[in-house]
């Protein structure tokens, strides 16, 4: 009977760790599972954690535009002391009036100011700022990341990656084709004073011609 | 062996192995808040099989050692499953900091990832791994840019009407998309340039040689090519000097290369985009430096400027970089 005793008190220490055993092992599973079993969904594919967010580079810059450009328009530097500069010391000019992202990146200039249109060729119309000649892009193509980089508002690290930073560059440069030159090409005419705020790049050095060329970004006719 | 000796032994590896996944699951910050764990740096690079890979890697080796440490060059020969083994023995060896050029934008994201849940900072030089959270910085050039640059040249030298082929890098790089991008910026914009072929040489020479042999053989009348690197530029010029089109085939490269910058000199290779990759490096290390001192406020990404190099400026560049 001691020998019975013995056994069955032997068997239940034996039940009780291997019970033990499982439920540790459950509890374990829980939390902290090895695989994850999900249904495919119709098409047969694993189906994504996470709604994938597709970056709207157009929307970004409708409201960029509005929110954060449009009322920074009035802190661009005055286009007639710029100029005056350009001719003056370009460097000086960079110094003073110019925006660069990084050392050894372009030099970029945010202003605003007005001039006579004496000229229209091509693509360009040649403004007379007080004496001092630049040119205002009136037609498409707009290219590169002046409209981006000019105003210093952008900076790469605001934006899941390059590829979104650059789709935001090539989408200013088409609101300024739509929604900005339309208006120039209908209204400038040699003889005719326009008013702009606009960005341009700063030149590496002067030559013959005008010193600087703007990328229009509001505009307006005085008359 | 009785079953209460084996009970023991179960509950005793069950016991080991929840000691060993807990210590796996470490509190990131607090390890990368730690204390300098080693005087060794690792530079990681996509190949060696590319002169412009190999100024970067030497680059970023030497000014390591320069300023301390060791420093060892892993090459992951353009092989993803190769830089994953890489990191898993500078995991494992307790390397201090990782200067890393990858080999795929969102591959290599898991391997960031692992040696920074090991408290080892990761440097990305030159290519952009597509995520925010996990490199302590990222030095990149500025592609886009660079090959707007280019673009625009390329209308001037091209002209408005004509056929031109594309040689894509590899499809994995973002760079490969950034530089395409930004060409094709200006360019399409030209209704009358239309591009015959794209296909990719991915970045190698020998690849781009091939390729354009047969786009070639499609297509005999091409008046240009833009090459996503260098080393491709390289291999399309042998296959036009072969085809006898050198003289009337203009092509365009990317990189600064320092063979395609005597070419732009002697008046074969049209142009390229100056990348400064002893630049990148040299920032690399010496924020991987200034990482392991203490400093913990590190931009995401910093974009290198890319200039264009054209026979009119040509003798302000060499060596991969500006003289």
């Amino acid at each position: 009977m001691i020998k019975g005793s013995a056994s069955s008190s032997i068997l239940n220490s034996d039940y009780a760790r291997w019970s033990g055993l499982v439920v540790m092992i459950a509890i374990l599973w829980l939390l902290l599972p090895p695989f994850k079993v999900v249904s495919l969904d119709e098409q047969g594919h694993i189906p994504k954690d996470v709604e994938e967010v597709v970056f709207d580079a157009s929307a970004y810059v409708e409201l960029f535009w509005s929110e954060s450009l449009a009322p920074h328009m009035s802190e661009a530097s005055d286009l007639q002391g710029l100029s005056q500069t350009v001719l003056a010391d370009l460097s000086a000019a960079k110094e003073k009036y110019g925006n660069q992202r990084a050392e050894g990146a372009a030099v970029y200039f945010f202003a605003k100011g007005e001039g006579i249109v004496r000229e229209l060729e091509g693509r360009r119309a040649t403004l007379d700022v007080d004496g001092v000649l630049v040119n205002l892009l009136i037609f498409p193509p707009v290219f590169g990341n002046t409209v981006r980089d000019s105003t210093g508002l952008l900076d790469v690290n605001d934006f899941p990656g390059l590829e979104e930073f650059n789709a935001v560059s090539a989408a200013l440069n088409k609101k300024v084709e739509n929604d900005i030159m339309p208006f120039l090409k209908e209204r400038a005419q040699v003889g005719t004073n326009i008013s702009f705020v606009g960005c341009g790049k700063a030149p590496r050095s002067l030559g013959e011609g005008p010193a600087l060329e703007f990328i229009p970004l509001r505009t307006e006719v005085i008359k | 062996m009785s079953l209460q000796k084996l009970s023991y032994l179960l509950c005793a590896a069950l016991a080991i192995a929840i000691g060993l996944l807990l210590s796996g699951c470490s509190n990131s910050d607090s390890d990368l808040d730690s204390e300098v764990r080693s005087k060794r740096i690792a530079v990681v690079v996509s190949t060696l099989n590319n002169p412009w890979f190999v100024v970067l890697a030497e680059t970023a080796r030497d000014k390591a050692i320069e300023l301390g440490y060791e420093a060892t060059i892993f090459d992951s020969q353009n092989d993803p499953a190769k830089e994953s083994v890489h990191f898993d023995n500078l995991i494992a060896s307790g390397y201090g900091a990782v200067l890393f050029n990858c080999t795929d934008a969102e591959g290599s994201i898991a391997n960031v990832r692992r040696a920074k849940q090991a408290g080892i900072p990761v440097f990305c030089m030159d290519r952009e791994i597509a995520a925010n959270d996990v490199a302590t910085s990222q030095i990149l050039s500025d592609n886009y840019s660079g090959c707007v640059a280019l673009g625009e040249y390329f209308i001037e030298v091209v002209g408005e009407e004509g056929e031109y082929a594309e040689l894509l890098g590899i499809i994995a790089d973002t760079n490969t998309w950034n530089r395409s991008k930004g060409f094709h910026s200006v360019v399409d914009r030209f209704p009358g340039l239309k591009m015959v072929a794209q296909q990719s040489a991915e970045f190698d020479r020998a690849k781009a040689l091939e390729v354009l042999e047969s786009i070639l053989q499609a297509n005999p009348n091409i008046d240009a090519v833009f090459c996503g690197n260098d080393a491709m530029a390289m291999g399309a010029y042998q296959a036009l000097l072969a085809a006898g089109k050198a003289d009337s085939v203009k092509v365009f490269g990317f990189d600064g290369a320092d063979d395609v910058v005597k070419s732009i000199a002697d008046g074969k290779i049209v142009a390229t985009g100056m990348q400064f990759p002893k630049r990148m490096a040299t920032t690399s290390a010496e924020s991987a430096h200034a990482y392991l001192g203490g400093k913990r406020d590190f931009e995401q990404r910093t974009l290198v400027p890319v200039e264009l190099v054209t026979k009119e400026n040509v003798s302000n560049f060499g060596d991969f970089g500006r003289k």
